[in-house]
């Protein structure tokens, strides 16, 4: 088993566990789910370039999971006005899901809006990972 | 690239919704939709290719009714691969083949006499049935391409 088949099985198996108790489908609305709406598995190394070719752009938002070993974080990926994110800091279609939640996490932002080549911009907001690991 | 263009394609999936008309069936049967607290869905795309779709029948917090999907997508079409579901009073597996075979086995029947015993084993298979697609999912996937 690959490690990068094994963290998809683990976040498919958090996943469907947290759908069938009422705190994580609460958690899963929360993050910004909507019914019938797909559950994007993606690994943290996975590139916002990665993400894009696996979202419509017109049918966002859409939630993304992350699973890093030990918890289950989710980014709610949507369109957006794009633009700099500012601080001195550069997001692009190479940036990795990891490093977009590090920087979102030092910077205490919730909330961060981005342009790239290609794509016109969208957003990305982190989301308070539930008690599912 | 790599766009998620088959959902229109896609196979339909499980009705939970339907009642069956005329005298009480002999097996067990959940509580009727209008009473339900709700009968969420969840595709989970586990790969660009392939996807788990959860659905389930909620009463009084309880799984009442659930089934687990395994599917793939093969030129822009979504194909069932294996599925758990719980209709006519039992837990059943289905492991389909890419030729259109279906083989289905019972796992486990649902008692009638007690309601929250039957959402208790419903439950437990929920928890089975979801840790063993996953796990087996590539074999699954195997077994459907090569039969």
């Amino acid at each position: 088993m690959t490690d990068d088949r094994s963290l998809r099985i683990k976040a498919g198996q958090a996943l469907a566990r947290m759908v069938a108790t009422a705190a994580g489908r609460a958690a899963l609305r929360e993050a910004g789910h909507r019914d019938g709406h797909p559950i994007f598995v993606s690994l943290a190394s996975d590139t916002l370039g990665d993400i894009m070719n696996r979202v419509m752009v017109d049918d966002p938002p859409a939630l993304v999971a992350v699973y890093d070993n030990t918890q289950l974080r989710f980014v709610l990926f949507s369109r957006g006005a794009g633009g700099d994110i500012g601080d001195g800091h550069e997001v692009h279609a190479d940036s990795t899901i990891a490093m977009v939640l590090d920087y979102m996490a030092t910077s205490q932002r919730q909330t961060l809006e981005f342009a790239l080549t290609n794509w016109t911009g969208g957003q990305l907001k982190t989301i308070e990972p539930p008690v599912f690991a | 690239m790599g766009k998620i263009t088959g959902r229109s394609s896609e196979r339909r999936l499980v009705d939970m919704s339907s009642e069956p008309d005329g005298p009480v069936p002999s097996f067990y049967t959940p509580p009727p939709l209008e009473i339900c607290d709700e009968e969420p869905s969840y595709p989970i795309e586990l790969t660009d290719s392939d996807r788990l779709h959860i659905r389930m029948r909620l009463y009084g917090g309880k799984v009442v009714e659930f089934a687990i999907m395994q599917m793939t997508r093969r030129r822009g079409q979504w194909h069932e691969v294996f599925r758990v579901d719980c209709c006519h009073g039992w837990i059943h597996s289905h492991r389909f083949t890419q030729g259109g075979e279906e083989k289905t086995i019972r796992i486990t029947e649902i008692p009638r006499a007690n309601d929250h015993e039957a959402w208790d084993v419903i439950g437990a298979g929920y928890d089975k049935a979801h840790e063993q697609i996953i796990e087996n999912w590539e074999a699954h996937l195997e077994h459907w391409r090569t039969t």
